[in-house]
Formats: structure tokens, C-alpha cells, sequence
């Protein structure tokens, strides 16, 4: 990502995506940025967390508790920042366009399917955790079976 | 606490143990290779300490790495670690 992003454009990028979304919660900025950069770039909330922390630091967004998630606005001050910077996302998605493809491994597949489901802290009782595990063994012995067959 | 949040405290939990074992890893092949050395050193009559180079060289690598893993952490993360402390406070 470092590459990618040169000093203070993630925390930029971030800004012009909730400027566009309007108020919403971390996982749709993050969401946002990645489609609007495109290429094979991954973002990752240990990554985006902290810029949205820093750009509420600055009073460039606000964050408001809202139903248990916590939702991002830009501020004024951040509008202005925004505007004053309006190329940011087109300079990055190109430098991702241009960027390599990394290999794929099956653990970023497996962390693109669930990344955004909610479902993920979710508690489960001893019988829930037996039926989710009866669930993934089928799914477990074919992405063996699938890694073994193309192995590269 | 929001998912999003929980999220991020879980990714670098993740990356502090991956540290963390990477360095038990290297400190383990440091330790096991000038064993080694020191048990060619005394096989072959002992001498002049020559395994005393490469442990002290490799030391001061070891060192480093256990100060990355331990002591130092990526900017992003020390933000991550205020804000976890800051939540529980709450």
C-alpha cells in the first residue's frame, strides 16, 4: 500500500470517498476507495481504520456512534480539503492500473468473501459451532483438492 | 465496539503475533547454527574462538530483529493501540 499511495493520499482518497457517499460506516468507505481504485489493491481495515482516526484527529471527518457502527462525515473543513486536492483518486487508480498483479493467495480470496460480513463477530453457541464446522469441512477437503490441482 | 473497529484491532493483533513468531523462528536458527559451530569448533581441537564472529555478527541481527518484534511498532499500529485503550476506558 505504501507504494501505492504516496504521503498523505490514503487519508486524502479516503476523504473524497465519503465526501461521495455521504455519512456511512467504515466498511463502506473502504469498500468505496477499492472500487474506485480498482486494479489488484486489497485494503484492509487494520490499514483504513487508523486514517479515518487520524482525519477525525484533524476534524477533517466526524464519526458519530449510529446503531452500533460508527458513521464518517466529512466536515466543512474537510469539503475544502477535498476540493482542493480533486485529482488524488484518478492519480492513484492510474498508478494501480499500472502496478503488477501479486500472486493470489487462497487466504486473500477467503478475506475478499468475508471481509464486509457483519456476521464475523457474531457469538455462536457449542451446537451453532458444530453445524458451521459440518458446513465448511465439504468446502475445506474441495479447496484442498482445488490447491493440490493447480499448485503452481 | 464497532465491527470495523474490531476489525482493525484484530488484524494488528494478527500482525504483532506473526512478528513476534517470525523473530522466535530466526532467533531459533541463530541459536541452533553456532551451536553447531561451536560443536565443529571443539571437535576439531578448540583453539582460537573463530565461532565468536559469526555469533556476535549474527547477534547484532538477532538483536535488531527482537527490537522490531518487541519494542517497535509501525505508526499505524501505535494509533491502533491508543484508540483499543481509549474504547476500553469507555
Amino acid at each position: 500500500m505504501s507504494r501505492l499511495f504516496g504521503r498523505g493520499e490514503l487519508k486524502l482518497a479516503l476523504l473524497h470517498v465519503a465526501a461521495d457517499l455521504g455519512p456511512t460506516n467504515g466498511y463502506s468507505i473502504m469498500h468505496g476507495l477499492a472500487e474506485r481504485i480498482g486494479g489488484s489493491w486489497q485494503p484492509s481495515p487494520g490499514a483504513i481504520y487508523p486514517a479515518l482516526l487520524a482525519l477525525e484527529d484533524g476534524g477533517l471527518l466526524i464519526g458519530r456512534d449510529h446503531e452500533g457502527a460508527r458513521r464518517y462525515e466529512v466536515t466543512p473543513a474537510g469539503r475544502i480539503a477535498v476540493a482542493a486536492e480533486p485529482d488524488v483518486l484518478h492519480e492513484v487508480a492510474d498508478r494501480a492500473e499500472r502496478a503488477p498483479a501479486p500472486p493470489v493467495t487462497v487466504g486473500a480470496v477467503l478475506d475478499r468473501l468475508v471481509a464486509d460480513a457483519p456476521l464475523r463477530s457474531r457469538s455462536l453457541r457449542p451446537p451453532q459451532v458444530d453445524r458451521l464446522e459440518s458446513l465448511f469441512q465439504p468446502l475445506l477437503a474441495e479447496l484442498r483438492d482445488l490447491t493440490a490441482e493447480e499448485a503452481p | 465496539m464497532d465491527d470495523f473497529a474490531l476489525a482493525a484491532f484484530r488484524e494488528r493483533e494478527a500482525r504483532q503475533i506473526l512478528k513476534r513468531r517470525a523473530f522466535y523462528l530466526h532467533l531459533a536458527i541463530f541459536v541452533a547454527v553456532n551451536v553447531m559451530l561451536v560443536g565443529i569448533w571443539a571437535l576439531v581441537g578448540g583453539g582460537f574462538p573463530w565461532f565468536l564472529f559469526p555469533l556476535m555478527g549474527w547477534g547484532i541481527g538477532v538483536v535488531a530483529h527482537g527490537a522490531t518484534a518487541f519494542l517497535m511498532a509501525h505508526p499505524d499500529d501505535i494509533v491502533l493501540e491508543r484508540e483499543q485503550r481509549r474504547l476500553a476506558k469507555e
